[in-house]
């Protein structure tokens, strides 16, 4: 059986084996033109289904890097209005220790104007602002300023303490911001105080338009008690403590004490014998049944505050006040050293987190690289060896064409003359 | 003496020119594939008795046939048939997956362009462009599910119009046989038994062609017709009879053709199932295999992406303070729930049945299409069984209890009309005509969702990047305690019932190291009193079962060095246009294991369908090679018996030839031999 061989049999084998061997020459021609091995998926479904797995690793860590160049930016600008704090710093330092040294109200009323400047200037730096128009130091209330002025002249942090975060690798991310209360708020203070303000439930206008620490041995006795004025009617408050009020909403205990005959500017005395609270607010305006007005302890105090109040104390403590000033230059001094250290710390968790971004920024890249191995590994053509395929391919073409040629010309009939 | 030496001679000429016709005919049809060789039979003739012996008396020819070995021309057939299967197989998968696994056409492009889209813009969440570019690429990403479902579409169409043409080629292959059937068993009878070889020829041509399109079995009759059989038996040939082969639209699955069998009785028959090998039975595994298969795939997918998404964004609050909404539309709204549900157009009762599916739990999708068989009804009582259809095994067995029928239909009040299985639940709506016996629905989870994924969301304000809620320190505390910035799980408590609120907003308020009170803020009143706070470790404040009466939806912990009247507050977080915590999460969704019950991510899921793409097409690829190979070496072997080899016939012609002349020369010396005698005389 395997000796014949049909003529077609021939002809159609010789030309299914050229046609064959053209196929992978033009094959290995595409691959060495494209700079591929795999041209289109279904020349290797399995590599090519490993590279779109690479593809989505590549594209997810370029994220992660374009992510890390961003947070870079966003640290840098947080650094920058940090340091411009810290060098306002050293200028209010020097004028709080160079008014120290001065004898006059007058002198010192000059320095509280610098003062001023400087207050405003810090004021700014608080509230900065990103190209956006966000406010850097608001938290996650990035839309509404920060810091505000009250009537008493305190100042309210109107953020919150949101932190955000961009996620520079699959398992880390990194802080991009700072709340204004850690940074300007949340200051250690040398003595303890306390914040006045107006219950956010109340219903009439009635604000507190100053507040002040009357005697500080007193208060620091009753120290971190803090005090609920609840007016019943216009004129008739009580006093009462605000964990009474915290214990189920109702007050049950007596009061601490009580006024009555309260008018539009009266100041509410805590420091009046019995009580002997070391404090005192004053009202302005006409408060509503249930209108309740607080005084939470603290011992820390806002830089922009303390900064107010020295430029209140060099303004109006008279000559004759050398004890009071004694004592604000002491403390004012604790503050702004206090700030100092604050700031210092802010900057080395700004400058940590520029390390992580350092380093994990290098892991990527790294990572990146590996990954552009692998796809070039699995994608791209290996020269050497395809161009010496084309070499035996062509060979092989030529050689069967040839050998063709030259067998289909062998036939008997050729010697039939 | 001289007249039979001249017979012989005569005998010898026409023998041998008879010979030098056949050769002549082998020569000439040499060309044509289907054409096998014939050789000539000589018979001596019957030798006379003469008075010193028998004496021979020429020869004849005795038949004229064709060489051929009907076991090499059955082999060749059948390696026809699965060589059309497997290349017609391979080259179709091989368009899916380039259009799947391509780096352009792919959906791996679309996916990470979207992710890429998000997680930029959750650096910068109040950024308008940023959140343009979200909304931007979730479109793209929309229309390259919709652009590949469409194409995989077209392909299941177009594949459609070659079933089409392809049962009308078998039709008229079956017509064509019978007729050569007929007409070989009218010429054998003509010809007392001599062998009709062109027609054997045809027929045997026409045979290939049909091995070409599906698997057949032939029976040879002994009138020299052959009787022909397709798929399971079906009888597409009796002797001069044709049967027909036709499509007609799928009872069970609209898009899909169903193959119809009219044999001589006139009575169709569905036969879809039974067709397997040629072309035909290579288009309709592709069809089952891998279209079915990878509109499933990236039906699943896309319903993954669009609920988790969804998901995430209700989790958070948008610019304007509210909680987000749909991203892309909801997996179960519009059409959707109906359309996943077939109604067998072959079932017993009217196709009044209103029945929708509507997906529970994206993780527990499976790939698969099932059927719903009603499998027996007693009074409003209807048992029945769903089927997984890929793997054939029973999932789930009940019954639907209508209770009381209003008007003969189902009313949905107090009823049991639904049904729930992987993932998914089955429910007969109000005013739907109950089902009957033997009613069955083709349950199609996933199938067309890769096609009705939509781009809901219209403003770019609505991407919820925020947490709804605000965790805070109270000014002026004198400890170090720490409060985390919160976690929300459910917006659908009733915390988050009164747009832009917390209901209520919280106080905790520490009334010793290691206790705390948590405090409505807007009536004081203790909700959890007492709490023991663990220094060191971080301490979850509300409780995390949902059915516990102080579940919120969300959770924040504490932590750090607190001391007795430290405050901590949760609001609802007003104005926090900054927060990008929510932003976060949603590019998170990206590796988040969502599907096959929450172990892969969608990302995977689609690597894993080009993968196993891939797979079966590179399989396809080497056994449609090795089929290749096979039919070429049964072709090589019926050639080598029945091809013309033209060498072998130039011998023959210059032998019959000789023999011719020699013949010629016998019945000259007969001549001479008949002079030499006259001359004797003369």
């Amino acid at each position: 059986m395997a000796l014949r061989f049909s003529f077609l049999q021939g002809f159609n084998s010789s030309i299914d084996q050229i046609l064959r061997l053209q196929q992978q020459t033009f094959q290995t021609q595409e691959q060495i033109s494209t700079g591929r091995r795999i041209v289109t998926p279904a020349d290797d479904p399995v590599a090519s289904a490993r590279v779109i797995q690479v593809q989505q690793e590549l594209s997810q860590v370029g994220q992660y890097i374009t992510n890390a160049d961003a947070v870079e930016n966003r640290l840098s600008l947080a650094e920058n209005q940090i340091q411009q704090v810290t060098n306002l710093l050293a200028r209010i330092k020097e004028l709080t220790i160079q008014a120290g040294g001065l004898n006059t109200q007058a002198d010192r009323q000059s320095i509280a104007a610098e003062l001023d400047t400087r207050l405003d200037e810090l004021f700014d730096l608080a509230n900065t602002r990103d190209i956006n128009g966000e406010y850097i130091f608001a938290g996650f209330k990035g839309g509404t300023q920060p810091f505000i002025q009250n009537a008493d002249g305190s100042f309210s942090y109107q953020g919150d303490d949101g932190q955000r975060f961009v996620q520079i690798a699959t398992t880390t991310s990194v802080p991009i911001s700072d709340s204004g209360f850690d940074i300007f708020v949340d200051i250690p203070n040398s003595f303890n105080t306390f914040n006045a303000f107006e219950n956010a439930a109340n219903t009439s206008t009635a604000t507190i338009t100053n507040s002040a620490l009357t005697d500080q041995a007193n208060y620091d006795a009753v120290y971190p008690e803090d005090y609920v004025v609840v007016f019943s009617n216009a004129t008739d408050y009580d006093v009462f403590t605000r964990s009474d009020l915290l214990d189920n909403g109702v007050f049950d205990g007596p009061p601490v004490f009580s006024g009555t005959g309260f008018t539009s500017g009266d100041t509410i005395d805590g420091n009046a014998p019995p009580q002997n609270l070391g404090w005192e607010i004053a009202i302005t305006g006409t408060p509503a049944a249930g209108d309740a007005f607080e005084i939470r302890s603290t011992d820390t105090q806002g830089l922009l505050d303390t900064v107010y109040n020295l430029a209140q104390g060099l303004e109006n403590l008279t000559d004759a006040e050398e004890a009071e000033l004694d004592v604000l230059f002491a403390t004012t001094l604790d503050n702004i050293n206090a700030a100092e250290a604050n700031m210092s710390q802010i900057k080395a968790q700004i400058g940590a987190r520029q390390n992580t971004l350092d380093s994990v920024r290098d892991l990527l890249k790294g990572v990146e690289l590996v990954n552009q191995e692998v796809l070039s590994e699995l994608r791209d053509l290996d020269y050497a060896e395809a161009l010496s395929r084309l070499t035996l391919e062509t060979f092989t073409l030529e050689a069967s064409q040839q050998s063709f040629a030259r067998i289909s010309n062998l036939s008997l009939f050729n010697f039939l003359r | 003496m001289s007249q039979t030496l001249l017979n012989i001679g005569v005998a010898g000429l026409s023998v041998n020119q008879t010979l030098l016709q056949v050769t002549g005919n082998n020569i000439a049809n040499a060309d044509i594939e289907s054409y096998s060789r014939q050789t000539a039979e000589i018979s001596t003739r019957n030798e006379q008795l003469r008075g010193n012996g028998y004496i021979g008396a020429g020869a004849f020819i005795s038949g004229i046939d064709r060489v051929v070995d009907q076991f090499l021309i059955t082999q060749l057939r059948l390696d026809t048939a699965t060589f059309n299967a497997l290349d017609i197989f391979s080259d179709n998968i091989k368009q899916v997956d380039s259009l799947l696994a391509d780096d352009l056409s792919g959906l791996g492009p679309a996916i990470d362009g979207f992710f890429s889209a998000i997680e930029s813009s959750a650096q910068d969440p109040t950024s308008e462009p940023a959140r343009q570019v979200v909304l931007a690429k979730a479109d793209s990403l929309v229309q390259r599910f919709i652009t590949l479902e469409g194409r995989l579409r077209q392909q299941n169409e177009s594949i459609n119009e070659q079933l089409d043409s392809l049962t009308a080629q078998v039709t008229s292959l079956s017509a064509g046989i019978a007729e050569l059937n007929q007409a070989i068993a009218e010429q054998i009878g003509r010809g007392q038994g001599a062998q009709p070889n062109q027609l054997l020829d045809q027929r045997d041509e026409l045979l290939r062609q049909l091995a070409e399109i599906v698997n057949t079995t032939t029976i040879p009759q002994t009138d020299g017709t052959v009787n022909v059989f397709i798929g399971n038996g079906q009888p597409l040939v009796i002797g001069n009879e044709g049967g027909t082969l036709a499509t007609e639209a799928s009872s069970a699955s609209p898009g899909d053709q169903d193959i119809i069998f009219i044999g001589s009785n006139g009575v169709p028959q569905n036969v879809t199932d039974f067709m397997s090998g040629g072309k035909l039975g290579g288009l309709l595994d592709f069809q089952e295999e891998v279209i079915s298969f990878s509109l499933n795939s990236l039906g699943r997918i896309s319903l993954a992406l669009a609920d988790e998404m969804n998901r995430q964004n209700a989790l958070g609050i948008d610019l304007e303070g509210n909680l987000g909404g749909n991203i892309f539309n909801g997996i179960n709204s519009g059409q959707q729930p109906a359309q996943r549900v077939v109604i067998n157009s072959d079932n017993p009762s009217a196709l009044g049945q209103d029945l929708i599916v509507t997906i529970d739990d994206v993780s527990e999708l499976s790939i698969d299409d099932y059927t719903l068989r009603i499998t027996g009804v007693t009074g409003t009582v209807a048992d029945y069984t769903i089927t997984n259809n890929t793997t054939g095994a029973t999932v789930d067995t009940g019954n639907f209890d209508y209770g009381a029928l209003a008007g003969g239909l189902i009313a949905a009040d107090v009823d049991v009309n639904s049904a729930s299985v992987d993932g998914f639940t089955i429910t007969f709506e109000d005013g739907s005509l109950p089902p009957l016996v033997n009613d069955s629905f083709t349950i199609r989870p996933t199938r067309n969702a890769a096609g009705d994924i939509e781009v809901e969301m219209q403003r770019l304000a609505e991407l919820a990047y925020a947490v709804p809620i605000s965790a805070n320190e109270a000014e002026g505390n004198d400890g170090n305690g720490i409060i985390s910035p919160g976690v929300v799980f459910d917006t659908t408590t009733t915390q988050f019932a009164t747009p832009g609120a917390l209901s209520p907003e919280i106080l905790i308020r520490f009334t010793s190291t290691t206790t705390y009170d948590v405090i409505d803020a807007g009536t004081n009143g203790i909700i959890l009193g007492a709490q023991p706070f663990i220094p060191g470790q971080q301490n979850d404040v509300f409780p995390t079962d949902p059915l516990d009466p102080n579940y919120t939806g969300y959770q924040v912990q504490l932590s750090g060095v607190p001391v007795a009247g430290d405050e901590f507050t949760v609001g609802y977080n007003t104005n926090g246009s900054s927060d990008n915590r929510n932003a976060t999460l949603l590019g998170q969704v990206r590796t988040k294991d969502i599907l096959d019950g929450g172990s892969v991510s969608f990302e995977n899921g689609y690597g894993s369908l080009i993968e196993d793409l891939g797979t079966r097409a590179a399989q396809a690829d080497i056994s449609s090679e090795a089929a290749q190979s096979l039919l070429f070496q049964s072709q090589s072997n019926r050639d080598s018996i029945a091809g013309v080899n033209l060498d072998e016939e130039a011998s023959n012609l210059i032998k019959f030839e000789q023999a011719y002349n020699a013949s010629a020369q016998i019945i000259n010396v007969a001549r001479q031999i008949f002079d030499t005698l006259l001359a004797v005389f003369r």
